[in-house]
């Protein structure tokens, strides 16, 4: 009796860290990737696990021929079974993005980040 | 949104206490006056003497405000506070046992997002007392933030205009100033931009400056403002058709007592400071100042600089030469070079600062990182340095 007891509290502790961690982080695998160049900000994220609410943004910054710098932002956000968020701007006339970054979230809390990407 | 103030203990240690009735914050210029050598320089005074092209850390009078890099090590940037006195940097937060990780830290502010309050992680500006951000409301307005000096509540302030973020996900860092109870500010979205201002808190504003109503496009930018010449600066640039030889432009002024607009200095699209009725710019002539009154120029160096980031303090011009490596170049008033900051930090987005302390982010090892310059040192031993949390 001692035993099972003893393999029941086991099987409850584990049964509670699995939920618990499954409650409480994102498992589903995910990639993300920042294409930054003086043309063209581009990030695309991917997450496996549908059901959930994911968005991109890339974080970029312009500069034009009278040295002003400015920082933006693009986003996209998907619902439902879409699974991937991707978003693409091309510099307007006169501007050139110097540097990016991208960011993936999911249900609203950031999982994953591309690299940094200075543009030469 | 607003956030509860959770601590009720204010007997609780704080990292800096605010003296908000003795002072009048200006974050704009000072008065100046002409030496008898000639140069002419900013007064000194107990004003808060701050001069940044990029208003993104704000100074109050025990410190500087600052938002965190956004990086790999850092998804959500924090609000942090610089203690002049003690050096210390710390995230805006004062909540007991807070480890500052987590989102319950009055130190995280919630960033830009899709039918939510959001704020823009740059601009920042400490006026009369307060702190001020910009982003969008939950309605979708691009609206000025109120953050209490201490992060422990924050609120909309003013809404400016309707914003397109919530159906391009779009966002662009704004020209915009708090001067003399307005919000001075250009909507950069718009084909045919104005300047506008509006009174802090108030629901409609005014247009200040539109260009010709047969042109095809306005472009604002560069808006600061002189306390000493009651003047908001601006530099504008206004299209006859899409081709850049069909435009004009310049340096503009808007006198807050007349009300009106006129040029100041026709082509100066680089960036620019204007202190004692003087307009001190770098070109390809070199380092140059311009009378107001007299409509004239004075090189006062001689060494070609396309468009520098410009700072002035009390005893320099410095001219970071951004476009080029990211030099930092100082000069007295006579137009000597006094100084030459390079080394393996260099700006890459220059902010300004004051006569004791520069900002700018700078790259190094392929990261970005906020760095700060302690003009108070030798200029032989001027050097950028990381500003981290301490």
């Amino acid at each position: 009796m001692k035993r099972i007891k003893k393999m029941a509290l086991g099987m409850a502790l584990a049964i509670g860290l699995f939920t618990g961690s499954a409650g409480s982080c994102y498992a589903a695998s995910s990639s993300i990737v920042a294409e930054i160049t003086a043309s063209r900000a581009y990030g695309k994220f991917v997450y496996a696990e549908a059901g959930h609410e994911i968005k991109v943004t890339v974080y970029y910054k312009e500069r034009d021929a009278r040295g002003s710098v400015t920082a933006n932002t693009i986003s996209d956000v998907q619902h439902g079974t879409v699974t991937a968020a991707v978003v693409s701007r091309n510099s307007p006339s006169g501007y050139q993005y110097t540097w990016g970054q991208a960011f993936g979230y999911v249900d609203g809390d950031t999982v994953a980040s591309s690299g940094a990407v200075t543009v030469q | 949104m607003r956030r509860n103030n959770n601590y009720g203990h204010l007997g609780v240690k704080l990292f800096f206490v605010l003296a908000i009735g003795a002072f009048l914050l200006s974050a704009c210029g000072k008065a100046g006056e002409d030496n008898p050598a000639g140069a002419s320089a900013p007064t000194e005074s107990d004003a808060i003497e701050s001069d940044f092209e990029y208003p993104f850390v704000a100074e109050s009078e025990n410190g500087f405000y600052f938002w965190e890099h956004r990086s790999e090590e850092r998804y959500v940037p924090r609000l942090m506070f610089l203690d002049k006195e003690s050096g210390k940097v710390v995230p805006l937060c004062n909540k007991p046992d807070c480890m500052h990780e987590g989102k319950e830290c009055n130190a995280r502010f919630p960033d830009l997002d899709f039918g939510e309050d959001g704020i823009d992680k740059h601009y920042l500006q400490y006026y009369e007392g307060s702190l001020y951000a910009v982003g969008v409301s939950s309605d979708n307005y691009v609206s000025l933030f109120r953050i209490e000096p201490d992060g422990s509540e924050w609120e909309i302030s003013t809404k400016l205009y309707r914003a397109d973020y919530a159906a391009t996900g779009q966002w662009r860092t704004l020209d915009i100033w708090i001067n003399d109870g307005y919000v001075y500010f250009s909507d950069a979205k718009q084909k045919k931009a104005k300047l506008e201002r509006m009174p802090i808190g108030g629901r409609s504003g005014e247009v200040l400056f539109e260009g010709d109503s047969d042109a095809v496009e306005v472009q604002i930018f560069r808006i600061e403002c002189s306390q000493e010449e009651q003047c908001v600066f601006f530099q504008a640039r206004i299209f006859e058709d899409e081709s850049i030889e069909h435009s004009v432009g310049g340096l503009y002024q808007y006198d807050i007592f007349s009300g009106e607009c006129s040029l100041v200095k026709i082509d100066l699209s680089g960036p620019y400071t204007v202190r004692n009725g003087k307009v001190y710019y770098g070109s390809m002539e070199g380092l140059c100042r311009y009378s107001i009154q007299d409509r004239t120029v004075e090189v006062l160096s001689d060494q070609p600089i396309e468009v520098p980031n410009i700072t002035l303090t009390r005893d320099y011009i410095i001219l970071c030469d951004q476009m080029e490596g990211g030099d930092l170049i100082i000069y007295d008033y006579e137009g000597t070079q006094a100084a030459k900051v390079s080394g393996e930090l260099r700006p890459t987005w220059y902010f300004g600062g004051n006569s004791e302390m520069l900002f700018a982010e700078c790259v190094y090892d392929n990261k970005t990182r906020l760095c700060y310059l302690d003009l108070t040192r030798p200029l032989d031993e001027l050097q950028w340095e990381e500003l981290q949390a301490d």
